[in-house]
């Protein structure tokens, strides 16, 4: 739907566009959790990451790692699941769990401590259907000139779902992604179309496929709209803060960014023909 | 109840001038040549220092002593027509004004002049002509309404090429817009780019920023009251224009020997040259009819018929195709009951259509408001000091938020009906114009307005009867989950408003060239606009008020300087106003406005406030004419939490509105070199529009997230551009036959990259974060051949 607007707008505006520097404010440095679960199917799901950062100025390169944080997963029998941290003599960030044990429909809970700050977060193991083989190479955009790769999977049955995409691809240079919820489609198929303007012949296109919360669909929506800079044009959404699911039990009012999701994924390699 | 005894009053001092012997002079004015009826004409007797103006038909009554009296008829660019005449009984005259040709040689001093309002108690109101419209550069040509109203005190819209304008810090859907006294939902065409409005086939129009007259309702920021042509009744004339973007026919001429007259207007964009793309499958254009039919059935009775047909398509290779637009008939029937009162029925049918066509995902998407519409009005000419306006307004709606349906079997979607909505909206209002006396006039009024949601619907049931809650974990907004439903039956009422709305306008004048005035509006809105992007699109639907979303209510009080100087060659209008609005709709984050049948579960009614200082200054006669306007103002609002746990939306703070503007400067002139060659120059200076930039960013998930904090804390870079325009009339002289003129224009002359958003995001290349700013126009030229015979 995004992309659509995206294309309106370019069509309809005699546009231009233009690189400028304005001047930012920077708010001071704040923890940044990101926690999605990711269990692909096929896999055991046994080793999982969690990264921990902090927020950063925003023409800067580089995201501040967080490091001698204790990061641990318990789920609703109580089984510990230890995060450890990378080291590699620089921080890293990424904190690695190695005997994970994922459960469609488990309650997990996360505990972050850091600073002195102790960090909370529960979320359930969302279950997500396989996206089908069968995929679609369209035209699409101005002049039907632009490659769009067409993807789908059968919505899970009589429940309220919702799924992100995730794409990774040679012509992006970070991965992009999509959302949708099941409203229209209930127990039916769901198409997700992804196109790039850079799209060519022999690219391999990774498509993941997520089932998320309704929380956690809400929270990626608005942060990916964030993200894409008001590529609704005229036509955007202004941008918002986001809040995600972990709270702060020290200090209510510093809750850190980030989310604690877990999904099954369901994963698709395709080459461009 | 005070205004009930005051209106008994008002009737009471009516009768007693009554019982002295007096006579009733009405009648109709129009345009010599056009055969036009005239709105707003003054008709004056010298001796008895008494006027009046004629209304929307033409109309005007004056009652006078018997005795010889000089009547003096004067019309904005019409000559000043003078007649003697004897009142010995009721008379019914009427006048044809001849347009004022003014040659640059014999500038004639009695033609009527633009001057500003002293003696009447009407503030904040701006009327223009299309003579004036049609002077102004435009974008490409097109000589646009909206556009135009854009560079008056207090008006300003979300940016170039949006949709819609805001006045005096209201939303866009808080303008009631009427084309004929028909509702038009959407303003724009081709999504903001140019207005609905046919300028050939439009004859003047009115906007009301404030005082707003009990008369009208519904909407609360402002009314843009336009009216059609009639059409020509003694001969057949055509007039049209050939655009780089758009073509105009309109016809007109009499019906029954003169007794009537018809209008027929059309005109068409060539979509593939405007996309300035050769070659492909893509089109956007629109269309738009206008008609008009009026027929006189005898010195009491007049019928018009008046339509509207409009549509816009937008189709992207077959892929998505987006038809939209307004449509109306309205029948109308003009009846003097006597010398004294004037009456208009009228029966309008409009409707709002939106459909969506998207192939890629195989589906099909129709939406639409129905409404009809009666209207019985009555204006009561008691004296020359008294007028009293009072009618009754009846209105049903039918919303169909959403028909889903899949266009092929291979399509993963549901056909779906998002629930219908049905309402009636009705009014009953008095108002009264008094002449206190030669100084001092006051205008006041009471508006009731009623409006009832009915079924059949199911309606949902929540606990507390909130439909959205708050995560105190998060602290977050969230939809409730619906605890039960209940049905109502085919017109079972599910909720009902009442409000009454008081209006009041005076002016006290110093002496014949300066006055002041006060005035105070109340206003109800029963209907929203579902949108929560800065500017309204065709993808909007909008909504009736029911128990979650509350009417809009409006109060607002504004001052007013008025004068006329230096012989009436300028003059100079300063206001000053304050607004506060009620139950102004917000959404929670995230919000899914698209296709949710349950919009009550995003949004909470938040509070609004506008205030403002404006600045209008004119020149009304001479080779050079024009205004400045400047005004100064803020438009904010708030959601703050509906309880000490909730943090309300954007933390409970005020914010600037998307179309916060706090300086707004517009200069538009005119200059008349000679016969062949006129110009004309708009120049407009604003604050950028305000905007939310990130105060440092994070990564999540493999990409780089800008992080944002307060909403619209920050503002676009001042937005200015200078537009100019030059009309050429190859035979001035010629006034039969085929007669044409070439206008060329340059839209943003000095090519001002103009900032329509900042966007910042990651570099597809280099996954850098930038900042990207977005600009429409460049300079645009426009080349137009008008033509009429």
């Amino acid at each position: 739907m995004k992309k659509l607007f995206l294309l309106l707008t370019v069509l309809l505006l005699i546009s231009c566009e233009e690189t400028i520097t304005p001047d930012l404010k920077t708010a001071a440095p704040k923890l940044v959790i990101d926690a999605a679960i990711d269990w692909e199917k096929g896999t055991a799901g046994n080793i999982q990451t969690i990264r921990l950062t902090k927020t950063t100025g925003y023409y800067q390169t580089e995201v501040p790692k967080v490091s001698g944080a204790t990061v641990i997963v318990t789920n609703s029998a109580n089984t510990v699941f230890n995060f450890v941290e990378v080291n590699t003599g620089t921080p890293t960030g990424q904190y690695v769990c190695n005997n994970f044990v994922p459960v469609i429909g488990e309650t997990y809970k996360l505990t972050v401590t850091y600073n002195g700050q102790t960090y909370t977060a529960e979320e359930k193991l969302k279950q997500t259907p396989e996206i089908s083989n069968d995929v679609e190479q369209i035209k699409i955009g101005l002049n039907n000139d632009q490659i769009g790769i067409r993807i789908k999977c059968t919505d899970i049955a009589n429940q309220k779902d919702f799924y992100i995409v995730k794409v990774q691809s040679p012509a992006n240079a970070f991965p992009e992604f999509d959302y949708q919820p099941d409203t229209f489609s209930e127990g039916n198929l769901l198409y997700f179309i992804y196109s790039h303007e850079k799209l060519k012949k022999d690219m391999q296109i990774n498509f993941k496929l997520y089932g998320v919360s309704e929380r956690y669909y809400t929270y990626m929506k608005i942060l990916i709209g964030n993200a894409s800079g008001g590529a609704n044009g005229p036509f955007q959404v202004p941008p918002t803060k986001v809040r995600g699911n972990i709270k702060n039990q020290n200090d209510e009012q510093d809750a850190p960014i980030g989310f604690f999701s877990l999904s099954e994924s369901s994963k698709l390699s395709y080459t461009v023909k | 109840m005070k205004k009930i005894l005051l209106l008994l009053f008002a009737f009471f001092v009516a009768n007693s001038i009554k019982a002295q012997e007096k006579f009733t002079i009405n009648g109709t004015l129009k345009d010599a040549k056009t055969t036009e009826t005239l709105f707003g004409a003054n008709v004056y007797i010298v001796e008895l220092k008494v006027g009046t103006n004629t209304n929307e038909y033409g109309f005007y009554s004056l009652t006078i002593p018997k005795g010889e009296y000089t009547l003096k008829i004067s019309y904005l660019g019409f000559e000043t027509l003078e007649e003697k005449i004897l009142v010995t009984q009721n008379v019914k005259k009427d006048f044809a004004l001849t347009e004022n040709n003014q040659t640059l040689e014999e500038v004639k001093v009695d033609s009527y002049k633009k001057r500003s309002e002293i003696k009447n108690s009407e503030m904040s109101v701006n009327k223009l002509s299309i003579q004036t419209i049609k002077k102004m550069p435009a974008v490409l040509g097109e000589v646009d309404i909206i556009k135009s109203i854009l560079q008056l005190p207090g008006v300003t819209n979300a940016g170039e090429g949006q949709s819609g304008f805001n006045v005096r810090g209201g939303s866009a859907d808080q303008n009631l817009i009427l084309l004929d006294e028909a509702t038009i939902y959407n303003s724009s065409h081709l999504f903001g780019f140019f207005s609905v409005f046919n300028s050939d086939a439009i004859k003047d129009l009115k906007l009301y920023k404030g005082g707003i007259p009990a008369r009208f309702g519904g909407r609360l920021s402002s009314v843009l009251d336009i009216y059609q042509k009639e059409g020509n009744k003694e001969e057949y004339k055509y007039t049209g224009g050939i655009g780089l973007i758009s073509s105009r026919l309109m016809a007109e001429g009499p019906i029954s020997g003169g007794k009537g007259s018809f209008l027929v207007a059309g005109r068409g964009t060539y979509g593939h040259l405007f996309l300035k793309l050769a070659d492909n499958k893509n089109s956007a254009y629109f269309y738009d009819l206008n008609t008009k039919l009026n027929y006189k059935l005898n010195d009491k009775n007049t019928l018009f018929l008046s339509g509207y047909f409009g549509r816009d398509q937008f189709d992207l290779s077959g892929g998505f195709i987006n038809t939209y637009g307004n449509s109306f008939v309205n029948l109308r029937w003009n009846h003097l009951f006597s010398d004294k009162l004037f009456s208009n029925l009228s029966v309008i049918y409009s409707n709002y259509y939106y459909g969506l066509n998207l192939d890629f995902f195989k589906f099909d998407w129709q939406s639409d408001i129905k409404n009809f519409n009666l209207k019985y009005d009555f204006k009561h000419y008691l004296g020359n000091a008294l007028k009293l306006t009072y009618g009754v307004n009846a209105q049903y709606y039918e919303f169909n938020p959403g028909t889903i349906v899949p266009t092929s079997s291979n399509s993963g979607i549901i056909a779906r009906q998002l629930d219908r909505k049905f309402a009636i909206e009705n009014a009953a209002y008095f108002d009264v114009d008094q002449k206190l006396s030669d100084r001092f006039s006051i205008n006041y009024g009471l508006r009731f307005s009623n409006f009832t949601r009915l079924g059949e619907q199911v309606v949902n049931i929540y606990t507390n009867n909130q439909a959205v809650v708050f995560n105190n974990d998060a602290k977050i907004y969230e939809k409730a989950t619906p605890i039960g439903t209940k049905f109502y039956g085919k017109n079972k009422t599910i909720t009902n408003f009442n409000n009454l709305e008081p209006r009041l306008a005076l002016a006290f004048a110093f002496d014949d060239n300066q006055s002041f005035k006060a005035s105070y509006n109340r206003m109800s809105q029963y209907l929203h606009l579902i949108s929560n992007t800065s500017s309204p699109t065709p993808l909007d639907i909008w909504t009736p008020s029911d128990n979650f979303f509350k009417p809009q209510i409006l109060d607002q009080f504004a001052i007013g300087y008025f004068k006329n100087f230096s012989d009436d060659k300028y003059s100079i209008e300063i206001e000053s106003f304050y607004k506060k609005m009620k139950n102004r709709v917000d959404y929670i984050d995230g919000a899914e406005l698209i296709a949710n049948n349950d919009l009550e579960q995003i949004i909470l009614n938040g509070i609004g406030r506008s205030y403002g200082l404006e600045f209008f200054l004119r020149k009304n006669t001479g080779k050079l004419q024009g205004w400045v306007s400047y005004t100064i103002s803020r438009a904010e609002q708030q959601t703050p939490g509906r309880n000490a746990n909730e943090t309300g939306i954007n933390d409970g703070k005020w914010y600037k509105s998307g179309f916060d503007k706090l300086h707004n400067l517009s200069v538009t002139s005119t200059y008349k070199k000679n016969e062949r060659w006129s110009y004309g120059a708009i120049f407009t200076l604003q604050s950028g529009q305000p905007s939310t930039f990130p105060d440092g960013k994070f990564d999540y998930q493999g990409i780089s997230v800008p992080n944002f904090g307060l909403r619209n804390e920050n503002s676009l870079p001042a937005f200015h551009h200078l537009d100019v325009s030059a009309t050429y009339v190859p035979k001035p002289n010629k006034q039969k036959g085929w007669q044409g003129e070439w206008v060329f224009s340059l839209y943003n002359l000095y090519n001002r990259q103009n900032a329509a958003s900042i966007n910042f995001r990651q570099n597809a290349d280099t996954a850098a974060s930038e900042a990207v700013q977005f600009s429409i126009f460049g300079v645009m030229p426009g080349i137009t051949y008008n033509f009429k015979f």
